[in-house]
């Protein structure tokens, strides 16, 4: 590339650059910078005024995408490196809302506990253009920077609450964790360039699917890279981050972190595996085959003995994680199918998760804790919450008419429509986890409902309004989603694939 | 790395002078580096470790990439060792040899990085076997400005609201309130 | 059961069988945004809509054309999700009508006969919930459309054993849940690989219509055969076979009355209706390979089942065990895989949902008296409830198989055919009518006859309501013992589509023929009430 590039040297030339496409990132970005001047101009005064900037900014970023996703046509920058599609769209989409809910959440929580409120939201905004530039990157530096600007805001946001000696837990762990990731990742980024020669994705899979690449390098780059998604997206044996952090980092942090995070990790992985990845199935599948197996046992198992509601939540993220690493095993049967199945969990995932978490947060503001035990009798005083939480649970059970349910028939759907043995063992070991799934987040609703409340304390919950609209949001699109699961069918009937190439 | 000195060596119509330098430096690196994990002392390991990463950039140089050479030099010596050497200064760390640097782990750590060692080469030379890299002329400068400046623009401005955000992030953190 | 989807019969424009599903469930919606402070109102409001439910099915049983019982019926079918072959297509048959109107006619007793005890609110939600999910399970005609409603029963009974039953309900409703999720999870694997290996193998697009599967038989023989293992999983723990009963004893004991009533009246009938409609119709030949297997569980489940329902203590934890037993001659009778066995396990399904929906009722009304279910404690209640010891006495009957009563003609109907197809296992099979007058009998005795003491002496009568509510099980116990022909004529046409396609589809399958069969014709069955050595020719063929 650079040797091409060598024949104009000195008359540098600006590439074409479609403003319109990038328009979702400037919007986005414009307003991260307008928080932070805000800030210094005004001082404590703009402080109560960051989370409204914050959420205006994430929708006001949604009016590009929309009208991107309008236009319809797939537009193509830097060679193919920044891509706009169908798919680019919904996942922008994705972390645009999961990041508004997230400020829903996030506000009370912040303010009541004096915590750097303009910087937080701040660094959520970077956190959040990350992960859509991340949706547009078809190019391993471009991947690679994306992760890292969607990360380095997370790590420090894990550690937000500074006088909590967990959550310092939390924030050293996750970045120490994370950077072991990213470098593994990038050496392995750094191979594949090495055997290819290219940092374009499409050319990559050119590249190593020929028969003349170097095998071994090749292998050893494709297997660092997976492995530092796999941190990412806290798929076994690299999860170990996950339940301490998601313990001690603020709570609607945690949200944040079990939700966009791991789904920008999927994104990024898709990516690769699509695109940069799709001829060297003999390399990837089997080893996604065993992540996305080992991921949902040993997630569900170790969910089982969790009495903490946070921790429960993470471990049964790292299952969760393991059914939507599940499609991609067979990518290279079914592609499209494939794809659509991980995204379609992805969309539902997250508003199920985030749901799961806002009731967290609304019930920690009376219990002040986040062990299971103080979901005793929590339908005598706050039945709202209750339905709430047991709407969540049983859909990320996969409990029909709920999202979760149609979430988890496109995985199976996929698996099994690759009509291989591997697939069809994958389909049974879905299958088997959501039984185990079940016992743990039942047993939760039976708490809630069947118990009584400890010490007969009946006080109801005060719900902030920001809170409850999170609620709302979350509660109407999981039951939408299972209802006319036809929605997020057609919206994720999206092929990689295809938009690559310009 | 052996195999591609071995396969350039034993060509020696080509590269002669370069080929010498990389095998003395290569020496110096590995000998470095283990000093760097056996020594107690850990500004001396520090120290140690500039002698390897210094060594990259002449490797480099080499090469004839000046810009990643002159990067390495600012970023790994200027910034990140002495990063290290502050760390070391203004944590409690002790100053002389200190035997808990040794900890019982290092059995454990060895096995690892031999193994690690042992696939990686083997992959390498696997995979490049006696491969020619032919590098006829040095990459300039500008041809590296040019192609962040219009290839990789999007990552490069990413990159500076990435530090911005790191700053503000690490002030937060870091600052008593 | 040809592959005729539109009925030329019933051409109505009027979709009654969606609106079957969906106005239980509009009910319990509407429960929910009634005011907090007309509790009084909750329980009428859902008496009107299973009433309203009710209707339509008696509307539906009504209109019923018997003359095509073999075809779909006022099927509804709608684009669900298109991209998948995925409808929304309800229809009704000879073999699930009964079973429909069993669940139309159920509903509304149980609703009307007991009251909540607390919140009655959610409550009557949950039955309506559970009443549209009923529904839809028998209706389904869309393999998709069948496993959400399959799943969605779930929801509402772990809830009303959960919030509203007795002792353990934490851990019961959570059995529950655990062990009929276990089984479904692998159909939905089985579903999946079905729709999909047929799309595959006949070029089509991918659909779940149950009919275009089921004519396709597109599936080999060893994937048909793992895929039946898949259902007859799901549908072996919701029945339940023996040995995964487990959660049976501990559900009906723990659930609330009118929990223990639906479970044992209608969703037990999910589980032998799904072998009937999905398990032996979509896969033959597996069904005919698997047929012994399933039948000796069934066996063992009957003797098991009554062994057991001895030695209870507990007057419910009997009549549950009772259950298994009962369920027990269902599978012998659809595996016999001939018209006599199938028609005997369809008619014994209703019957059961009516006595032992009856029985567990009573048990009710005698735990409400008495706020206990011990054998031991209860005695000499003939004396202050003669009534209630009457319809007790009546129900009894019926589910120990008397002759002149309901129970007998579908022991009979299923011992003719379970005899045809395997001999030994039926004989012993049999047996188990002889246990279960044992255990009821004796059961009887403890419980009514004797001195009644203390509390037992002054237990109050059946109420005007409670008398009331028990007409309609009287009637049909006594209705269909001795004239079944109208129930049986309608079944029939489809029975034998059904077995006539099993024929078709596997090689060197001929439907068993007892002989008893050939001189016993369905004619004549309306007959059989008052032939009181029946039961023998059925035991000794």
């Amino acid at each position: 590339m650079l040797a091409a590039l060598a024949a104009e040297v000195g008359d540098f030339v600006r590439p074409p650059i479609d403003w319109h496409a990038a328009a979702p990132e400037l919007t986005l970005l414009a307003f991260g910078v307008l928080l932070t001047l805000m800030d210094i101009v005004w001082l404590e005064r703009g402080r109560k005024w960051a989370p409204a900037l914050a959420s205006i900014g994430l929708l006001a970023t949604m009016v590009p995408i929309i009208t991107l996703a309008v236009d319809g046509a797939d537009r193509s920058m830097f060679g193919g490196a920044f891509v706009v599609d169908k798919y680019a769209l919904i996942m922008k989409a994705v972390f645009i809302l999961a990041g508004y809910i997230v400020v829903l959440i996030s506000s009370n929580y912040i303010s009541e506990g004096d915590y750097w409120e303009n910087e937080y939201y701040g660094l959520l905004l970077s956190s959040i253009l990350g992960m859509i530039l991340m949706a547009s990157a078809r190019d391993l530096i471009t991947i690679f920077i994306a992760l890292e600007l969607l990360s380095i805001p997370a790590y420090m946001l894990a550690t937000w609450r500074k006088r909590d000696l967990k959550s310092n837990e939390a924030g050293l762990k996750y970045y120490l964790m994370g950077v072991f990731a990213s470098a593994i990742l990038l050496y392995g980024m750094s191979l594949l360039y090495g055997a290819s020669g290219t940092t374009l994705l499409v050319d990559l899979n050119e590249s190593i699917s020929a028969s003349d690449s170097p095998s071994a390098i090749v292998v050893m780059g494709i297997i660092f890279v997976i492995v530092g998604f796999a941190f990412k997206v806290s798929a076994v044996p690299f999860h170990t981050w996950a339940p301490d952090t998601y313990e001690g980092a603020p709570t609607p942090v945690t949200a944040f972190l079990s939700v966009a995070s791991k789904a920008a990790g999927f994104v990024a992985l898709m990516n690769m595996l699509f695109v940069g990845f799709i001829g060297r199935d003999d390399v990837y599948e089997p080893m996604i085959f065993a992540l996305a197996a080992v991921s949902m046992t040993v997630g569900n198992l170790i969910a089982l003995r969790q009495t903490n509601i946070v921790r429960m939540l993470a471990y049964s993220g790292v299952a969760q994680a393991g059914y939507m690493l599940a499609p991609l095993a067979v990518a290279s049967d079914v592609p499209d199918s494939a794809l659509a199945a991980t995204v379609s969990y992805l969309v539902i995932y997250a508003v199920m998760n985030l749901g799961a978490f806002a009731v967290v947060i609304a019930v920690a503001r009376k219990t002040r804790s986040a062990e299971i035990d103080d979901y005793r009798g929590l339908f005598h005083y706050a039945p709202g919450l209750t339905v709430a939480m047991t709407i969540f649970l049983f859909a990320l059970a996969g409990i029909p008419p709920l999202g979760g349910w149609w979430a988890k028939f496109r995985i199976m759907g996929a698996v099994i429509e690759a009509n291989t043995v591997s697939g069809v063992v994958l389909g049974v070991f879905v299958a088997v986890n959501s039984v185990i799934a079940l016992y743990y987040y039942a047993r939760i609703g039976a708490k809630m409902w069947a118990d009584e409340a400890p010490d007969g304390d009946l006080t109801p919950v005060r719900v902030p309004a920001s809170l409850k609209s999170a609620l709302v949001l979350t509660v109407a699109a999981t039951i939408v989603f299972g209802v006319l699961p036809g929605l997020v069918g057609d919206v994720t009937k999206v092929s990689l694939l295809a938009g690559v190439g310009g | 790395m052996i195999g591609l000195l071995a396969a350039a060596s034993a060509d020696m119509d080509l590269y002669v002078a370069q080929n010498i330098f990389f095998g003395i430096i290569a020496a110096q690196m590995i000998y470095a580096a283990f000093r760097v994990v056996t020594t107690a002392n850990v500004v001396h390991a520090a120290l140690w470790l500039v002698l390897v990463l210094s060594g990259v950039a002449v490797q480099f140089i080499l090469l004839g990439a000046e810009f990643v050479a002159i990067t390495q030099v600012l970023v790994y010596i200027g910034a990140v060792v002495v990063l290290f050497l502050f760390g070391v200064m203004l944590t409690r760390a002790s100053m002389g040899a200190d035997e808990s640097v040794a900890s019982e782990k290092r059995s454990m750590a060895t096995v690892v990085g031999v193994l690690l060692f042992t696939v990686m080469a083997v992959s390498l030379i696997d995979s490049f076997e006696d491969t020619r890299l032919v590098i006829d002329e040095p990459q300039s400068t500008t041809l590296v400005s040019d192609s962040i400046f219009s290839q990789y623009i999007v990552p490069f401005e990413a990159v500076s609201v990435l530090l911005l955000a790191a700053l503000i992030g690490a002030i937060v953190v870091a600052r008593r309130d | 059961m040809t592959s005729l989807l539109a009925s030329e019969t019933a051409a109505v424009s009027f979709p009654v069988l969606t609106a079957m599903v969906l106005t239980p469930f509009l009910g319990a919606l509407l429960l929910l945004v009634l005011p907090n402070n007309r509790p009084e109102y909750f329980k009428q409001v859902a008496f009107l809509v299973s009433a309203l439910t009710a209707a339509m099915t008696a509307w539906v049983m009504v209109e019923f054309d018997k003359a095509h019982a073999a075809t779909f019926q006022f099927v509804d079918q709608y684009e669900w999700i298109e991209t998948l072959g995925i409808s929304w297509a309800l229809g009704l048959d000879g073999i699930s009508l009964w079973l429909v109107v069993l669940t139309g006619a159920l509903f509304p007793i149980v609703i009307l006969a007991i009251d909540a005890e607390h919140s009655p609110k959610p409550y009557y939600a949950w039955i309506l919930v559970l009443e549209a999910g009923c529904m839809g399970v028998f209706l389904a005609l869309d393999l998709f459309a069948f496993f959400v409603f399959f799943e969605i029963v779930l929801v509402p009974m772990y809830f009303l054993i959960g919030q509203w039953g007795h002792g353990e309900r934490a851990y019961a409703a959570t059995k529950f849940f655990i062990y009929t999720m276990m089984g479904s999870a692998l159909m939905l694997v089985g579903i999946i690989s079905t729709a999909v290996i047929t799309a595959n193998t006949t070029g089509n697009d991918l659909t779940f219509g149950l009919i275009e599967l089921a004519e396709s038989q597109a599936l080999g023989q060893t994937a048909a055969r793992w895929i039946f293992l898949s259902f007859a999983l799901a549908f072996a723990v919701k029945v339940p076979i023996f040995p995964l009963h487990t959660w049976l004893p501990d559900a009906h004991t723990n659930a609330p009355t009118a929990g223990s009533v639906i479970l044992a009246g209608v969703m037990l009938k999910l589980g032998t209706y799904g072998f009937l409609r999905f398990g032996i119709y979509l896969f033959p030949e597996a069904a005919v390979y698997f047929a012994p297997f399933l039948v000796a569980l069934g066996t063992i489940g009957i003797l098991y089942g009554a062994i057991a329902a001895t030695m209870q203590r507990d007057l419910k934890r009997l009549v549950a065990y009772s259950s298994v037993a009962h369920l027990g001659f269902i599978v012998i009778g659809t595996f016999a895989l001939n018209t006599e066995g199938i028609e005997g396990g369809l008619l014994q399904m209703v019957n059961h949902g009516v006595s032992t929906g009856a029985l567990f009722l009573l048990v009710g009304m005698i735990y409400e008296r008495r706020h206990t279910r011990e054998i031991s404690k209860l005695g000499g209640l003939q004396k202050p409830a003669p009534m209630l010891a009457g319809v007790f006495m009546v129900v009894m009957l019926s589910s120990i198989g008397l002759p002149g009563l309901n129970g007998f003609v579908g022991e009979f109907l299923t011992l003719i055919g379970a005899f045809a197809a395997h001999r030994w296992w039926a004989v012993v099979a049999a047996s188990g009518v002889i246990i279960a007058a044992l255990y009821l009998l004796w059961a009887y005795q403890r419980v009514f006859h004797g001195p009644a003491e203390g509390d037992n002496a002054t237990m109050p009568d059946l109420t005007v309501r409670e008398g009331l509510t028990m007409v309609p099980f009287l009637v049909a116990i006594v209705f269909m013992g001795v004239y079944p022909k109208p129930v049986l004529e309608r079944m029939e046409p489809a029975v034998d589509a059904l077995v006539a396609h099993v024929e078709t589809h596997v090689e060197d399958f001929d439907e068993p023929v007892a002989d008893i069969a050939h001189h016993v014709e369905l004619e004549d069955l309306a007959d059989l009430g008052t032939d009181t050595h029946g039961e023998e020719d059925g035991e000794h063929g």
